[in-house]
Order: C-alpha cells, then sequence, then structure tokens
C-alpha cells in the first residue's frame, strides 16, 4: 500500500522495527525447530535465541531473573492469566477508570464466582490520582490492576506512586504496558509491580501474536497456571512444574513471533527508548498545537504533551467521528482507529461515550511532513 | 576380561532453561559444555544435559553456583546403549 500515513500505531506498530521480517523469515525457512522438545543442535540455537529474549526484556523492564519473564501470546492473555490464576473468591480488587475491556471483560465474568472490584475514578484528563486507588481500599482487597498508559487519550498513570500504596497496605500490583512498553521507560522494580504485562507489537516493534509478563516471586508463588501440558520438563509426573518458565509456558511457543521479538528489541536497545520517545513527544506536540484552535474539534483528554503518550484522541463535535474517520483515510491517506477503542469504561471516564473518538497514535517512524498533511486534513473536514 | 569403560560426566536439569543457562556461562568461562539429551538411565526428565569435562567438574560446580542455576546435579554415566532404558518422551 502506498501514499498512506499510518497513525494507529496504537493498535500495533508499523512498520516493524528493521530486522523483524527478516527474523521471522529466517526461523521460518532455516530452522523453525521446536525448543524444550527437540535434541538437536539447530533447536538448542532456537533456544538460546528465546533465552536471549527473555534476558533483553528483563533488562528493559527491570524485572531481575530473567526466568520470570513468560511468554503468552499477549496481555490479553496474560491478564487473563493473572485474574483466573491468581484471584479466589472473596476477593477484592481495584482497577483504574481507564481500563481496557482486556481487563473489564474477565473481571466482571469474575464477580460471578465471588470476586468483587472496585474502580478507581479518573478525571477528565484521564489522569488517576493514587489516592482515588488509596480509597478504594478494602479489608479484602488483594490486588490493585491498572494500565500505565491510557489507549484512548494516552495519559500516563502514576504507577510508582501506586506502587508505593501497595507496598504500604501490602497488595500486590499489576501493570498492564500495552500502550508504554518500548515508548517511555517503566521499571518494575521501582514501581514495586508484581505483574507487568506486556505486547510485542506495540512500541516494541516486534510482530503481532507474541507478548507476555514478568512476575515477582511472591506472587508466582500465589498464582496457579490457567493453562496446563507439555513443558517439555518433569514429563515423568502429572503435577504440572512449578518452577520457572515451565509452570506457565504450556505448549509449544510462539518462535517465529520471539525471534521477531528479539531482533526488535535489539532495535530498541541499540537506538534507546529516550530517543524514540523524544521523537514521539515533537511529533505529538506539532499535532497538538495543530489542531487545538480548529473549531469544531476537541482534543480529548490532556492539552500538552506533559504526562502523555504519542496517544491523541479527537472529537469532531459537529459530525459522527466514524464519518469523519472514514474521510481522513479515504480523502487524505491518513489511517486512524474509531470508536471505543475496547475500552468503554475510558471513554465513561472521559465523557465520550458511547460517541467514542478519532485516535491518531504516532510512532518515531511519522515525519513532521506526516502530521502537517493531516492537521490540513482535520481543519478540511471539521469545516464541512 | 572386560573392557574399561569410558565415564562421561552428564549436569542434570530440571528443564531446558537451566540448561541453556548454564550452557551460556560455561561458554563465556572457557568451559567445555556440549547440550546433549539426557540419558534415560540418568533421569526421566525429558530435559536436556550438558556433558562436561571431569577434569573441569569442580569448576562448573562454582559456575552452577555463582549463576544460581538449579541442576538435578552431576551423573556419571558410562559411554554405552542400553537398549532397555527407560522411555518417558
Amino acid at each position: 500500500m502506498d501514499n498512506f500515513i499510518y497513525f494507529d500505531n496504537g493498535s500495533t506498530s508499523f512498520p516493524k522495527a528493521p530486522g523483524v521480517a527478516e527474523a521471522v523469515g529466517h526461523l521460518l525457512m532455516h530452522g523453525a525447530f521446536n525448543i524444550n522438545r527437540g535434541s538437536y543442535e539447530g533447536a538448542y540455537e532456537v533456544a538460546e535465541m528465546v533465552l536471549d529474549t527473555r534476558e533483553r526484556l528483563a533488562r528493559l523492564f527491570h524485572g531481575g531473573d530473567s526466568r520470570r519473564v513468560i511468554f503468552t501470546p499477549g496481555i490479553t492473555w496474560s491478564l487473563n492469566m493473572l485474574l483466573s490464576g491468581f484471584l479466589r473468591a472473596g476477593d477484592h480488587v481495584i482497577v483504574s477508570g481507564m481500563e481496557h475491556n482486556a481487563v473489564m471483560r474477565p473481571l466482571y465474568r469474575l464477580t460471578k464466582a465471588g470476586i468483587t472490584y472496585s474502580v478507581a475514578q479518573a478525571d477528565g484528563e484521564g489522569y488517576v490520582a493514587p489516592e482515588a486507588v488509596e480509597c478504594e481500599i478494602r479489608p479484602n482487597t488483594r490486588l490493585v490492576l491498572m494500565l500505565h498508559a491510557s489507549n484512548v487519550c494516552g495519559t500516563i498513570l502514576p504507577i510508582r506512586e501506586i506502587g508505593d500504596i501497595c507496598r504500604k497496605h501490602r497488595l500486590f500490583f499489576a501493570v498492564d504496558t500495552a500502550q508504554s512498553a518500548g515508548s517511555i521507560p517503566v521499571d518494575m522494580e521501582v514501581a514495586g509491580i508484581d505483574f507487568l504485562a506486556f505486547t510485542g507489537h506495540k512500541g516494541l516493534k516486534g510482530p503481532q501474536g507474541i507478548g507476555g509478563f514478568l512476575i515477582s516471586d511472591r506472587l508466582d508463588e500465589e498464582m496457579q497456571p490457567a493453562i496446563l501440558g507439555g513443558t517439555g520438563s518433569r514429563s515423568d509426573s502429572l503435577e504440572q512444574p512449578d518452577m520457572l518458565p515451565d509452570k506457565y509456558e504450556s505448549g509449544t511457543m510462539n518462535l517465529p513471533g520471539i525471534a521477531g521479538l528479539n531482533a526488535a528489541l535489539v532495535y530498541l536497545e541499540e537506538t534507546g527508548i529516550e530517543v524514540i520517545a523524544k521523537k514521539k513527544t515533537e511529533l505529538t506536540r506539532m499535532f497538538l498545537e495543530g489542531v487545538k484552535e480548529i473549531p469544531g474539534v476537541r482534543v480529548v483528554g490532556k492539552q500538552g504533551c506533559e504526562g502523555r503518550t504519542a496517544v491523541v484522541s479527537l472529537d469532531f463535535q459537529r459530525q459522527d467521528n466514524a464519518l469523519a474517520a472514514f474521510q481522513l483515510e479515504q480523502e487524505y491517506g491518513v489511517m486512524t482507529r474509531v470508536g471505543l477503542h475496547c475500552a468503554p469504561q475510558a471513554h465513561k471516564s472521559l465523557g465520550t461515550f458511547p460517541k467514542g473518538t478519532v485516535r491518531f497514535s504516532f510512532s518515531e517512524n511519522n515525519t513532521s511532513e506526516e502530521i502537517g498533511h493531516c492537521v490540513e486534513a482535520i481543519k478540511k473536514i471539521a469545516e464541512k | 576380561m572386560p573392557m574399561e569403560q569410558e565415564i562421561q560426566y552428564y549436569v542434570l536439569f530440571p528443564n531446558h532453561d537451566n540448561g541453556m543457562r548454564l550452557h551460556r556461562e560455561l561458554k563465556k568461562k572457557g568451559l567445555s559444555s556440549v547440550i546433549a539429551p539426557t540419558p534415560r538411565q540418568a533421569s526421566k526428565c525429558c530435559g536436556i544435559s550438558l556433558l562436561i569435562k571431569e577434569e573441569e567438574t569442580d569448576a562448573v560446580k562454582d559456575v552452577i553456583e555463582e549463576a544460581d542455576i538449579e541442576t538435578l546435579g552431576i551423573a556419571q554415566i558410562k559411554k554405552d546403549v542400553n537398549p532397555n532404558r527407560d522411555r518417558y518422551c
């Protein structure tokens, strides 16, 4: 596809990092051997690559021992594994008012199994104050679970301060880094995170279908695996192994996905997240400056660049947002995402439910020319 | 008169991950390490093991401790093939 502008990096990044496609293709063409099963040199080489990927992720997130890096198909799987493997009837959970359905749907279902939850309310900019979390704590609260940055409006939540609250009250703390990993620094140790869910295909710039989680020892001791099966270890026993990473990694893994993610992590380490973040912030600032004075267009959430990622939602106040997004794509070649972004809870907090917004999400591969073109397109659409 | 059989030294592991980690650490230290399927007489695990040199077993033990690798010990195996070996995999 030529002559298009891709502003939907919040859904999945594109283009992927240099070397990702080659790494996936190389594995598939030259040795897609199975690790933990095959007893031959080719399989061991793939196992080395998987181990290297775990170590890169542990470094990226300051997660310590890379045995605590677990691969899954993505954050939705990771969060489901947490919620179903950790919570018990009678437990209470606190989530933020900005959550995605990857949290809200499994949690809602668990309410039918005797689990309750409270929502720490967000303000009109999508920010959740630490005090809003603390005041929801009950005697049976066991887990605080929230995203790091909103997938609707880009607002970054204060996970460090909320992590401190969790430490103080001896609660487990889980963070969904879908919109922050690879885009801004995430430090598991500093924020006191027990469960860090990540996906490989957004800010980390790897392929779809690979993600995972990092887990603290203390949470691991209280969590059961949701998926059981072959691990290539202790095969004589019907008991699931309790050692990491085997405990949570039953079945054949997405090795092409991990190979692609490995290449993406090499790129991130070589480039530096701070460099990427700076470029994205410049583009976001330019976009916000460009759209703030356009009549009939409202920036939803934070108006400036402080405390946000490169995700911006607009509300076209005089027309249907879906039609505006359609025109952007059909007439100006700008690809966005319109609607509720799988986050009705967040849109309710932001006052954009059920209408939704048009979301623009940038990557470091975008250019100032693209931003300028898009701003002009928005002006013309808003005039109609 | 029976022939003297060669003894081989295998580091055994509860899973592949620990085996790969030790293999990497031993390579870094310049110690010999060959990944091999675990002899069935040594373990019921399906996992890999590392074939090491007899004269380096003490050095390997040091690395295991330093790198916090979980093992099932070091087995001495006679280099022969037992057709009646256990089969679990």
